[in-house]
């Protein structure tokens, strides 16, 4: 005789949901997140310096410096995918590259701006309807944003004298909280033993019991 | 004992069938710890990201019980002569029809489903409580798509009458419409939007509806319904032809 469906069920959950906790515990989430780099002009006009909360939200807090001028906007999606995008109008990204944290759903990249200056001064276009914002003269600047699920945040640079842009942050997830292993196993233990404890007071579990050994 | 009551119970003497012990089981279990798993090594913050993180690779889960145990199990049921015998219980043939479909569309797809979206929510309960609705609407939106599944999965079933050729029919399917969905958003993608980009929407709503929440992209709610109102039209395509033209 095979226990009844919700007893089988309640027991699933419990095994599923110890085995994540625990797993969560060893490698799971983590809440924040430092990140840097240096992107060098090369052949292009301006460099892009990219973030994305993916998965997550929070803030993200960094600074950034060897610019000669610069500005910063949000936007909805990869920054980098989106500027990609746009090559049909005479922009191009060269020396792409992107660092992802799956522990921490954010990502951070940058890329080289191969594009006329005029157009580069455009760029903002790409974040219809949020603010563009300028970093203040003399090459260094510190920008602190909120991303929510799935926005980013691109930093268009044109590079000062020595034509390279360093950049170094840290993203501080907010909103995120999950069980603890011991919460877990407290969960697991009510949802699985309730349903069993009242099958058996019912008398199922004598009777499944019996019909096994008759086999 | 009304029709009704005697519908529910044939769906439920049928979904002792298809839920049997110890294939389904194993696929929760799996499903549960590894959605479960997913949920736990990003930091979610919202209930819609948590329940599309578990449910997008949930799907696959579903869809491929649906084909094997939901829809080729009716065919198997007709081979063995069983349906001869839900045919003649007292119930009329739309009757069986409907518990039919709960017992191997509806129930399967919402546990499948359900389960790991549980493990998950109970993993991540400060945050799914704060998005309770986000979490509902996602989870709502994936099991449309396994019932859009199902439905034909069931259609090809009472066509093919052979558990072997149901079941590869089903997976053929399944194949050519997520390379099509794939192949729609990439001519879409390289042409800037337009008709393939919303057909790949449309085609996978769970993203479509991911897409909406989180403001990526040009989402409508056309793209989220498409696919359960086609999940509805073929639900009952399929009850008509099991009343009216399937032979058993």
């Amino acid at each position: 005789m095979t226990p009844p469906l919700p007893v089988r069920v309640s027991v699933l959950v419990a095994v599923g949901l110890l085995v994540a906790a625990f797993a969560a515990d060893l490698y799971g989430a983590k809440t924040e997140a430092g990140f840097s780099g240096a992107v060098s002009r090369g052949g292009g006009e301006a460099v892009v310096v990219a973030v994305l909360a993916a998965t997550s939200g929070g803030t993200v807090e960094m600074r950034i410096e060897g610019y000669e001028s610069a500005y910063y906007f949000k936007i909805y999606g990869s920054p980098l995918k989106a500027l990609s995008q746009i090559s049909t109008l005479g922009i191009q990204l060269e020396n792409e590259r992107f660092v992802y944290d799956v522990r921490a759903g954010f990502g951070y990249g940058d890329a080289v701006v191969v594009a006329d200056p005029a157009l580069i001064a455009s760029l903002p276009v790409l974040a219809a309807g949020t603010t563009v914002k300028g970093l203040p003269e003399g090459g260094e600047g510190v920008i602190r944003e909120e991303l929510s699920t799935g926005q980013g945040l691109a930093v268009i640079a044109i590079p000062g004298g020595d034509g390279v842009v360093r950049y170094e942050g840290v993203f501080k997830v907010e909103g995120y909280d999950r069980l603890t292993a011991p919460e877990a196993l407290a969960v697991a233990a009510a949802i699985a033993v309730t349903p069993a404890a009242l099958w058996a007071a019912l008398g199922g579990a004598g009777r499944w019991v019996r019909g096994r050994r008759r086999g | 004992m009304g029709e009704a009551s005697r519908i529910a119970r044939l769906a439920a003497l049928d979904l002792s069938d298809t839920l049997r012990p110890p294939g389904f089981d194993a696929l929760i279990v799996v499903a549960a710890a590894l959605g479960g798993l997913l949920a736990g090594v990003q930091p979610l913050v919202s209930g819609y990201a948590a329940a599309a993180t578990v449910l997008e690779p949930t799907l696959f889960a579903a869809t491929v019980f649906l084909a094997v145990r939901g829809a080729a199990g009716v065919t198997g049921l007709v081979e063995q002569g069983i349906m001869q015998v839900y045919l003649s219980y007292p119930v009329s043939r739309a009757g069986v029809a409907l518990a039919l479909y709960f017992s191997r569309v509806v129930a399967p797809s919402a546990l499948v489903l359900g389960v790991p979206s549980l493990v998950a929510a109970l993993l991540l309960a400060p945050v799914v409580a704060r998005d309770f609705e986000g979490f509902v609407a996602m989870y709502t939106v994936y099991l449309s798509h396994a019932f859009f599944y199902g439905s034909v999965f069931s259609l090809i079933a009472l066509k093919a009458r052979s558990p072997g050729t149901s079941g590869v029919a089903s997976v053929a399917f399944y194949f050519a419409y997520e390379v099509l969905s794939i192949v729609f958003a990439q001519i879409g993608s390289g042409a800037g939007g337009g008709l393939f980009l919303d057909l790949a929407l449309a085609m996978k709503p769970g993203i479509a509806l991911y897409n909406l929440y989180s403001g990526v992209g040009d989402v409508s709610m056309f793209h989220v319904l498409a696919l359960p109102v086609a999940t509805a039209i073929l639900s009952a395509i399929y009850l008509w032809y099991f009343a009216r033209r399937f032979e058993p």
